[in-house]
């Protein structure tokens, strides 16, 4: 019977970066539900890239400009979203990386 | 302590209902650390509040409030006992899904709601007749409150059937789209295809390994990977799944057993359909002769009922006295009257 070799599955990074690493604790207010909307974009998976509008992640959290905006700032500072391009508009597009064991 | 499918689905139906908008943050990281302790086969947490306050960042009085407000809007049960304990169990609402773009890559993540909604042992009453009872699983089931919530969406549903044909040769297996008969067979009513493309296996692979077996070997296999998934138990399910089907894995003793059992139940169930049906029939067939009878008795001309009666008592058999062996015997008739009349 041939093994089957294992490899971390999205489910278990989501879980990993929030609980094992430890980042929900760190994550700041209503920034969990920016990551958790981005996060939701990108399908679940790290390394993966997303361009989303700051119309939608205001909708789909039902927060203000002003704290989406913060959330993001934080969330960047934090290391789990990098901004990879310029602000067009106000569409930009964030890479969900990896972060390390805090 | 959970299996990671199980909180990924916590999550994922957190992200598609629409208390994710109304929430808070602190209360968004509670039902997070909830859903992370809650227990798979029960649905109950017993995360103490430090617990909680630990993971989520927060302090102990915001995750009190917070568990209040989740509480107060049906998302999250409590159950407080003395000297014990809280228990906490997430409500599962049906999630308000927003309208997908059709050009968006379907999400891998979908099976993880498939998956770890498998189960073998709890029948969270999926098909037509739940065969372990109720599922109270909890300290206390609280079924009330998750009426209350109800389930989003059904007034736009298209009408139901009034009266659902039921499949009574087999039964579904709880948390899988597969059915079982008596005979140990398993019916497979979905889109394998689909099934093994939302496992994360491409369409052309699994293309190719539908037609490599029947669809029944496929059926074990998935089986297995969502059995072993539910118990958080594989890494690579894609990859479980396609040397499964190549090398033609049969049932894990675990599954094997579990459906076994539920065989047998469903085996026991149509040997009681059978007998009440002969029953049935029987009382069915009975109350046809008597009813026959008595409409041949209703139609009858008097003269010819009377003539039939006649006919039926001179065909009635003699006496039963001059037929009863004992008197018809010489020596014991003579021994009677003898008894009787002194005289031979």
């Amino acid at each position: 019977m041939p093994v089957a070799r294992p490899r971390p599955t999205q489910d278990d990074w989501v879980k990993t970066v929030l609980f094992d690493r430890g980042y929900l604790s760190r994550i700041p207010g209503d920034a969990i539900k920016v990551y958790l909307a981005i996060i939701e974009a990108c399908g679940g998976v790290p390394d993966r890239s997303v361009t989303i509008s700051l119309r939608l992640l205001m909708q789909r959290t039902e927060l203000s400009c002003p704290t989406v905006i913060e959330a993001l700032s934080r969330l960047e500072s934090l290391g789990l979203v990098v901004s990879t391009t310029r602000q067009r508009g106000r569409v930009k597009t964030y890479y969900v990386s990896d972060p390390p064991a805090a | 302590m959970t299996s990671s499918s199980y909180f990924f689905r916590v999550e994922h139906d957190l992200l598609r209902s629409e208390a994710f908008k109304t929430l808070g943050g602190s209360a968004i990281k509670v039902y997070l650390v909830i859903g992370l302790y809650s227990d798979f086969g029960t649905d109950w947490a017993y995360p103490s509040i430090r617990t909680i306050a630990s993971h989520a960042g927060l302090s102990r009085q915001t995750v009190i409030a917070a568990v209040e407000q989740l509480t107060t809007l049906g998302i999250l049960a409590t159950n407080k006992s003395k000297g014990r304990s809280t228990a906490y169990r997430i409500i599962r609402q049906a999630p308000c899904r927003p309208p997908r773009a059709p050009s968006r890559p379907r999400k891998t993540n979908q099976t993880s709601s498939t998956t770890s909604l498998f189960s073998l042992e709890d029948d969270p009453q999926t098909g037509q007749d739940s065969l372990d009872g109720n599922r109270s699983s909890g300290p206390k089931s609280e079924p009330a409150q998750a009426e209350v919530l109800g389930h989003g969406g059904h007034s736009v549903r298209p009408k139901q059937e009034t009266e659902p044909k039921e499949d009574t040769t087999s039964i579904p297996i709880p948390g899988t789209p597969f059915r079982l008969t008596a005979a140990g067979r398993l019916h497979v009513a979905v889109d394998l295809q689909e099934l093994l493309t939302d496992q994360g296996i491409p369409d052309q692979l699994a293309g190719r390994l539908l037609a490599q077996r029947d669809p029944e070997a496929v059926a074990k296999v998935l089986l297995n990977a969502l059995y072993l998934q539910s118990q958080g138990k594989l890494q690579n399910g894609p990859g479980y799944i396609r040397a499964g089907i190549e090398d033609g894995y049969e049932l894990l003793p675990q599954v094997a057993t579990r459906l076994e059992v539920r065989r047998r139940k469903l085996e026991d169930r149509l040997q009681e359909i059978e007998a009440k049906e002969k029953q049935a029939l029987e009382a069915r067939q009975h109350a046809d002769e008597q009813h026959a009878v008595t409409y041949v008795i209703d139609h009858l001309d008097p003269k010819e009922l009377k003539r039939l009666l006649k006919q039926a008592l001179s065909l009635l058999p003699e006496p039963i006295v001059k037929r009863n062996p004992t008197l018809s015997n010489p020596f014991v008739r003579i021994k009677i009257y003898e008894l009787a009349c002194g005289n031979p």
